[in-house]
Order: C-alpha cells, then structure tokens, then sequence
C-alpha cells in the first residue's frame, strides 16, 4: 500500500475511502445521485461554542458597565449606607455581599431574590452597544439602524442584538478573534460534563486538486452522547469518535452550500441542549451557520439567529451575586436590557420574545457514527428529523 | 500496631536481617550473583538468585494476604541484560536506600496483616493472651506464611528463630500481635523472600549431574508462567516428589497454564521483551503533540497486552500472526491517535472494544501501535533509527552497535532543514558519514518503514510537506510500506528463533549456554516451528522439558553456605510444615 496519493485527507488519514461508502448509499437514497461515489463525510467536535463579539472602541460611547466595586458601592448607598459604613463593607469585598446583592428585590415592601424577580427592582438602565460591527446574519432581510455589517462577509443588515445588549460588560467584550471572557467560561466549565455537539458534512466534492467544491452538501447538527475529551493542552481531543444521541430533537439536519472553502446552511430551526451552568437549551429560529473548512481538519464559522431571551437571562441569573462580583455583572440590568432589545415573535401583548443574536463556533475532526443509520440518511434540506418524524 | 525502631532494636532482628541480607548481597557481588560454577560451555544450566520483580512481590503479597492489604513505598529500578529484566534481576543487588524501603513496605505489610481488621482472617489462630507470647499460634502463622513466601517450608532452625523472635517483641512491646507483625516484617525483607534463591541436587536419574530441587523447580515454573510465586498446591507437588516425575511435572504445568493466571505470565514476559518499562520515563512533546496525555501512555501498553493475549492466548493463533494482524483493542483515545471510527459502549469508564483495522488503512500488526512506534521515538519526532534498532534488536534478537561517541547529529536532528524535510532525506545526508553508515545501514530501511507514523502513533503521509516515503528492506525482504514490513518481520527466522529463546531466557533467568542453546535452536525451535508457532505449545514445551530444570554442579564448598545448607535441610526433610 502506498497512502502518498492521500495527502488530500491528510488530517484524517484513511478515512477518505471509508466515507464514500456511507456518503454514497446516503445521497442515493435521498435522490442525491448526481453526487458521485466520490462524495466525502466529515464530522466535527464542537470545541468552542459562544457569543460572538467584534468589540469596537467607540460602541460604547459612555464606557463600558461599572465594575462591581462600583455597582455595589452605589447599592449600598441606596440601601441607606453612610460614606464610611460603606467603606467599612467594602474593605471585604467581595466577601460578605452575596446577601445585599441577591435578596435587593422588593415586592410589596418585603425583600426578595432579585435573580429570580428581575423586575423587583427598578430598570438600571445599562449601558448598551451603540456600534455597528458585528458577526452575523442579515436574519429579517432588512437593514435598519440597529443593525450590524458583518466584518468577514461585509454582509449588511446584520441582527445581533444580543451584542447590543451585553456588549457593554467588559466580560462580554472581544475582538481580533478572543474569545469574551464570560461566554468563554461558560462553554469551557460545562463541556467536560456535557455530551458533546458534534457536527457531519456530507456529500463533499473535491477537485483533482484535492480542494473542496463549490456545491450542495447535507449538515447535521447533534448532541453525542458522550462528552469531549480534552488532550494535554485542555482543548478537546481531535479524532474522537462519537455517537449521535437518538433522541431526535438532538439532531438538526439542514442542507448547506459550499463556496469557496466555506459552508453557509438554508435557513432552519436549531435546538440543541447544553448545560444549566451556561444555557440549558439552545434554541434558535431562523438559524444560519456559516462555517469555514479548513484544511488541518478543523472548522471555525458563525451561527446566527433568533433565539429566546429569557434563558439567556437565566443563564446570567444562575451565577446570582457570584457573577455580579466576579464578573461585573448588573444581572436584573441585563433583564431589562434583552427584554428592550428582543427582535422577533412577539407574544400576544406585543413583547418580543425572541431576540437576534450571533455565536461562533469552532470545531475539531472527528468521527461520528448513527447508531441508527437510516433515520438520518437521506435526509435533505431545511427539515429536522424531530420534524421528519412527527 | 506501630513497628518502631525501638521494637526493631530490642529484639534486633531487624538488624540481624539487615546484616544477612547485605551480607548475601555482598556475597553475590563477589561470584556475579548467578552461583554457577563453571563456564558458560557447561552441560547444564545456571542457577541464579533473582531479586523479586515489582510485580511479583505486589502479586505475592497479594496472593498471601489478599488486595486489602495495600503496599507504599518504592521499588528498585530493574536491570535489563540479554535483553530482559528477568536475566538483569540475576544482576542487581539491593542498595542501602532500596532496603529503606524494603523495610518501609515490610513494616507496613506487617502491620495490616496483624491488625484487627485483618487478624481473624489473615493470622487464623488466636493466642491465649493478646499480652503475652503464644508459641503455638505463632508456630502456625509463622510457618504457615513463610512457606508462601519462602517458597519452600522454613526450616526448624528458621522457625525457631522466628517465633523466638516474635515472643521476645511481644514481651517487649506488649502486645501480642506486635511482636507477631514485627517478626512477619523480618522476614518481608530477607533474602529468601527478597530473592528467587535456587537450589540444587544432584539428579538420581543422570549420574554426576544435578538438578533444581523441587521447590526450586516449583518456584522457577510458576514464575515462569504465572509471574507469581507458586501456590500451596505446586508446593505440595514439591513437597511430595511429584515435581520431579515427568508425569507430576506435566500435570501441574497443564494446571498452570490452564489457569486464567497465565495471562498474567504473559503479559509479563511481553512487558519484559517488548520493553515495556521504557513507557516509566518516556515523554512526548505535548505542545506539538497534545493528544498526547498519560492515559494515552497507559492506553498505549494495554492495547498491545490486550492485542497479544488474545491472538496467543485466546485464538491461539500464529506468533508470526502478531506483525500482521489487523485486529486489536482500541479505547476512545486511541482511536483518536490513530484517526480510526470506532463505537464504544456508553457510561463505561475507559472502555476497551475489539477493533479490526479497515483494509484501507495503514496499521496491522504491533509494529504500527503506539507502544512500538511512540516508545521508540524521541519526545518531538519519530526515530526511523531509533525504531530500526528496535525492531532488531527486540523483535529480531540482533545486535545493533551503539553509536560511536564523536558523531553530528545535527543534520538529523534539524527538522526545520527545507533541504530536508524527511527523516530518509537527512538520514541519506546523515550516512555519507562513513563512520555512521555502517550501522544506519541495517536500522534505516526498517525504521524509514514506520515514518507513517510520528511520534506518538499518529498517522501521516506527508512530513513538511514532503511525501513519506515508507519503502525498505530487512534482510533481503523488500516492501513499499509498513504493512509490507510486518509481512517481513512475519516471514523472518530470526522472529521465531527470537521468540524461543527469549522465552527460554525469561524463564530460566540467564542467556542459554551452549548445552542449553543446542537445544533451545534445536527442538524447542523446530517443535515451535511444526506446531504452526502456538505460543502456549513453546511455554508447555519449555515448561515441561528437562533441561530448564538442569543444574551446573554446585562451587566446591558451596553446599556449606547457609543458603545450600538451608536447601540441605530442606531436602533433608527437616520441614516443620506440611
């Protein structure tokens, strides 16, 4: 055997003559024949999954959110506190203010837990992101003033609104490809536990070259049923094998286009669940993925769409004072400001619930098997298989 | 129960012990530790006095007193001669800092067998007064264990020593119990446990000649195939002379080796051929390799374990099979090293699957495993030398010379080199060297074979961007790629004729002298041969042959050492406990 002639697959040694195989009885059965039997599968580990930030220096025009020091010194004194009782407080922060911040609500007079009743307390008014760039998706087909340009496609009219709302805490902020130090934190402390999103590409062409074509492929989006496994450097091991969970609201299927190297999917719903620590359930409408294959077998892109704001309050919420001052964040702030700033679908009084927002993903090689193959193969388009099978 | 120095230096066994065991210690220095008498062209076989490997003493306290006694402390570094560990233990003595924690591990031993935990169970016999020696109940335990680990019943003069011992600790400390343990610790760390000490006799059936003594043979056979010290029933074969009858001798080497326990001897005697004791000390850079991490290190063993128990043990199939087999074991993180999709079962804690190789890739064989190619590489690169030496001097019993001391390794050693973007094109650079061309010349084209695979098993086809490629030779053999140079290993002589004699080695504790080496390469080769190289039919054969339990005659006055006086007493049935 001579495996000189695979320098094209060269990050998944072997695996080029296996996949066509399954690519081809897939497509097949799916009237996907004008693929050849040279179609390839690729599958992915999610690494990396969090929201996306392109923090520019002037969007937030009055500075970013205080700092908790801050925010807490200004509590104390609406709680009452004199000058110097407050410094007295504060020569343990942030020791020994979990119940001055946690229990500031009030309903009727009496205190209560303010992460559970944001709106026992007054609207803070945080300070929110008045710039213009931002990773994304033009996800209505308008281009108003909220709206963002998205600094790799240049695509305008892109909704992000999420960013608008958070992007002014300095732990929400990134740019130049960091990732914001909260959603980082996030992602990284709920993966080790949490079966892991992996993500397969089928019916991908390449040239004599060995370069991807341009063309149709199918991507699915799925929980495992296993977690990652991180290797020596703590990032998730790449080449790892996985099973897709069987649950079939654990798996997202949409048909995708790839032009030039990168993969952008039709429009379609997205559901995947994640970990209480960091959102329990991810659910966005309207979702767009657009990713970048690169040739060392790893994957970096954006998904985009619409998603319910209450669980990403919830999400901030669940870290309670914890999070206020540690991470400076004004959590029934941060209530008002997605409720203000939701985009899309409405409830009967008017209030969106939904709100537009924009995550990065990044993903390493790996092998993923159907522990029941045929209910996904075959499968094209826009459908998700919890739908297929209703 | 605490065993001080105080207990030790009132009864002053533990120094008496010190003293004998440096003393033997010293002895053995003198003679080179192997107590033969003639050269090597003798008609038969060296007996040798062999210190307890880590794992056996960890198995023999385990097999005596059970998993819930636990061990601490450190073991000695093993010594490697002929190629295995267990004709180095024929080498090493035990130094001051070794005997430390000897002691250490003595006391702590000890002390669990006799506490109130253990005591009902381990120590069977309860003493009249817990405050107050109790010979009897000492007798029984202290007989009763120094068998097992002995390996040979005490004599009376040992006996007498040990519950003299024990008594004297019980009225110092007080306790019952204490001077019971104390005594169990002394005899954790002499020689006779410490050290496989073989005996001889002179064998009735060949006058003039000699042979182990059946508890030496039983010692030797067990270790040989279980790892372990042998059990009450090979001690009583011993005891009553079936040992010495071909058909006893048969009997109970089919009883060990249709035990489950003879994976443990095998995978032992692999452990030791293959080398495994590198993995101890071996690194990988793991910012250029962060798939890298100790349990792929762990992982990377047991695959091969897993691999050859089940071809040899389990399929019972060809040897030779091992360099070619596509099929293995494989866990989660080593499917990833090697870029493989494999499915494992769900909420086991590291599982291990039976895997069968696709045809479409590039590893069969233990060649391509990560314990063959990642152990022998550099911490940042492969090796094809280092890996071309290895698969001959290993797998092949060659000898590959080492080094001279003035060579420049700097040509292969630059990986960054744009002139030379893979290891054949700067070990061609390499080997215009004339002083390195000799020896690169038989380790190269076996190891350029393996560049596949970097250094920590992974695949891969290009190396800076340059195609690998993966052709050689061995011995006249030419292939294009790996799986070429496992069906070279395969189809080599000296695989086979390697297998055997290590195997013989293994067991027996020293390179096979000249009597010894006609019929290692002559019946036990050509048996192994015409068997289809059934692994189980070498151990059997070796096992149940002759000439693995011949003697040299013993030194003149060297039946008046202690330790053949021991054996004389012995042999002179002048055993306390049957």
């Amino acid at each position: 055997m001579n495996y000189s002639h695979l320098p094209k697959i060269k990050h998944r040694g072997g695996t080029f003559v296996r996949t066509v195989a399954i690519c081809a009885a897939g497509f097949l059965a799916a009237g996907y024949a004008a693929h050849s039997a040279q179609a390839e599968t690729r599958g992915y580990a999610v690494s990396w999954f969090y929201m996306a930030a392109e923090s520019q220096n002037d969007d937030c025009p009055d500075g970013t959110n205080p700092l908790s020091e801050v925010m807490v010194r200004k509590l104390l004194s609406e709680k009452g506190k004199t000058p110097a009782e407050i410094d007295f407080i504060m020569k343990d922060f942030p020791n020994n203010l979990r119940d001055t911040l946690y229990m500031r609500g009030k309903i009727d007079g009496k205190p209560v837990n303010v992460y559970i009743n944001p709106t026992s307390v007054p609207d803070t008014n945080i300070k929110t992101a008045k710039g213009h760039v931002a990773y994304g998706f033009n996800l209505d087909g308008k281009d108003g003033p909220n709206d963002f340009v998205d600094p790799q496609t240049n695509e305008h009219g892109v909704d992000d609104m999420l960013y608008r709302a958070v992007g002014c805490f300095g732990t929400q902020r990134a740019s130049g490809g960091m990732r914001p130090t909260y959603p980082a934190i996030q992602w990284d402390t709920t993966r080790d536990q949490m079966p892991a999103w992996i993500i397969e590409i089928s019916g991908i062409e390449r040239d004599a070259n060995g370069k991807v074509k341009d063309g149709d492929v199918k991507v699915g989006f799925y929980r495992a049923t296993t977690p990652v496994t991180r290797n020596a450097a703590g990032d998730p091991q790449a080449d790892m094998s996985f099973t897709v969970d069987t649950n079939p609201r654990m798996q997202n299927v949409v048909h995708a286009t790839i032009q030039n190297g990168t993969l952008v999917t039709d429009p379609f719903e997205f559901y995947l669940v994640q970990d209480p620590f960091a959102v329990a359930e991810y659910h966005f409408k309207q979702t767009r993925v657009r990713l970048m294959l690169n040739e060392d077998g790893t994957a970096k892109g954006v998904l985009g769409g619409y998603e319910p704001w209450l669980p990403v309050y919830e999400s901030f919420a669940l870290g309670g004072s914890t999070n206020e001052l540690n991470l400076s964040i004004d959590t029934p702030g941060i209530y008002y400001a997605l409720r203000k700033l939701a985009d899309a679908y409405p409830d009967a009084s008017g209030q969106n619930q939904y709100i537009s927002a924009s995550y990065w993903i990044e993903a390493v090689p790996a092998f993923v098997s159907h522990s029941n193959a045929e209910k996904t193969a075959g499968i094209a388009g826009p459908v998700r298989l919890a739908q297929m099978h209703q | 129960m605490k065993m001080s120095g105080k207990g030790r230096g009132m009864t002053g066994k533990g120094m008496m012990r010190r003293l004998a065991l440096c003393g033997a210690v010293a002895a053995l220095c003198l003679t080179g530790f192997t107590g033969q008498s003639k050269a090597d062209g003798d008609a038969a076989g060296q007996v040798a006095m062999r210190r307890l490997t880590q794992d056996q003493y960890k198995q023999i306290i385990n097999d005596i007193f059970g998993p819930t006694v636990t061990l601490g402390g450190r073991f000695e570094p093993d010594l490697r001669d002929s190629g295995l560990l267990a004709v180095g233990a024929a080498q090493v003595s035990v130094t001051a800092a070794g005997l430390e924690q000897y002691d250490l591990m003595a006391r702590s031993i000890a002390t669990q067998v006799v506490d109130e935990k253990h005591r009902p169970l381990l120590v069977g016999c309860k003493p009249a007064s817990e405050t107050a020696p109790d010979d009897a109940c000492s007798k029984a335990f202290l007989s009763k264990v120094g068998k097992l680990l002995y390996r040979r019943p005490l004599t009376q003069h040992e006996l007498d020593a040990e519950v003299a011992a024990a008594n004297a600790a019980t009225v110092k400390t007080g306790s019952f119990y204490n001077g019971l343990g104390l005594s169990l610790a002394g005899m954790l760390e002499a020689p006779e446990f410490l050290f496989r000490q073989e005996a001889v006799e002179p064998d009735p059936d060949h006058a003039g000649a000699y042979r182990l003594d059946a508890y030496s043979k039983a010692s030797r056979l067990s270790f040989f195939l279980w790892n372990a010290a042998p059990d009450p029933e090979l001690l009583a074969a011993a005891q009553n002379g079936d040992l010495n009858s071909s058909s006893g001798l048969k009997k109970q080497v089919d009883r060990l080796m249709a035990s489950p326990r003879l994976e443990a001897g095998v995978r032992a005697f692999f452990g030791d051929m293959l080398a495994f004791d590198g993995f101890s000390t071996l690194a990988k850079d793991t910012t250029l390799y962060p798939k890298f991490t100790s349990q792929v290190l762990r992982d990377a063993q047991e695959q091969t374990m897993r691999t050859i128990v089940d071809h040899l043990l389990v399929q019972k199939a060809d040897y030779r099979d091992l360099f070619t087999t596509n099929k293995t074991f494989l866990t989660p993180l080593l499917a990833s090293i090697y870029k493989v999709q494999a499915s494992f079962p769900e909420g086991v804690q590291d599982p291990w699957v039976a895997f069968e190789y696709p045809a479409d890739v590039p590893q069969a064989g233990i060649l391509t495993e990560a314990s063959f190619v990642g152990l022998h590489s550099h911490p940042g690169r492969s090796s094809a030398t280092i890996r071309g030496k290895a698969l001959r001097t290993v797998l092949l019993c060659q000898k590959v010379p080492d080094p001279p001391g003035n060579v420049n390794f700097n040509l292969v050693q630059d990986t960054n080199n744009p002139n030379y973007k893979t290891a054949r094109q700067r070990l061609e650079a390499h080997r215009t060297q004339p002083s390195c061309a000799g020896c690169h010349k038989i380790m190269d084209p076996v190891g350029l074979a393996m560049e596949n695979f970097d250094t920590i098993g992974g695949f891969r086809t290009t190396e800076n961007g340059a195609p690998i490629d993966a052709s050689g030779e061995l011995d006249g053999a030419k292939f294009s790629d790996v799986a070429g140079l496992g069906k070279a290993v395969h189809d080599n002589p000296a695989a086979t004729a390697c297998i055997v004699n290590r195997v013989y080695e293994f067991g027996a504790g020293h390179a096979p002298n000249k009597s010894e080496t006609e019929w290692v390469r002559g019946t036990l080769a050509k048996d192994f041969a015409s068997g289809g190289y059934k692994f189980t039919d070498l151990l059997k054969d070796v096992a149940t042959s002759d000439v693995f339990y011949r003697a040299s005659a013993p030194q003149t006055g060297a039946l008046d050492t202690p330790k053949a006086k021991l054996a004389s007493d012995v042999t002179g049935n002048q055993e306390v406990q049957k």
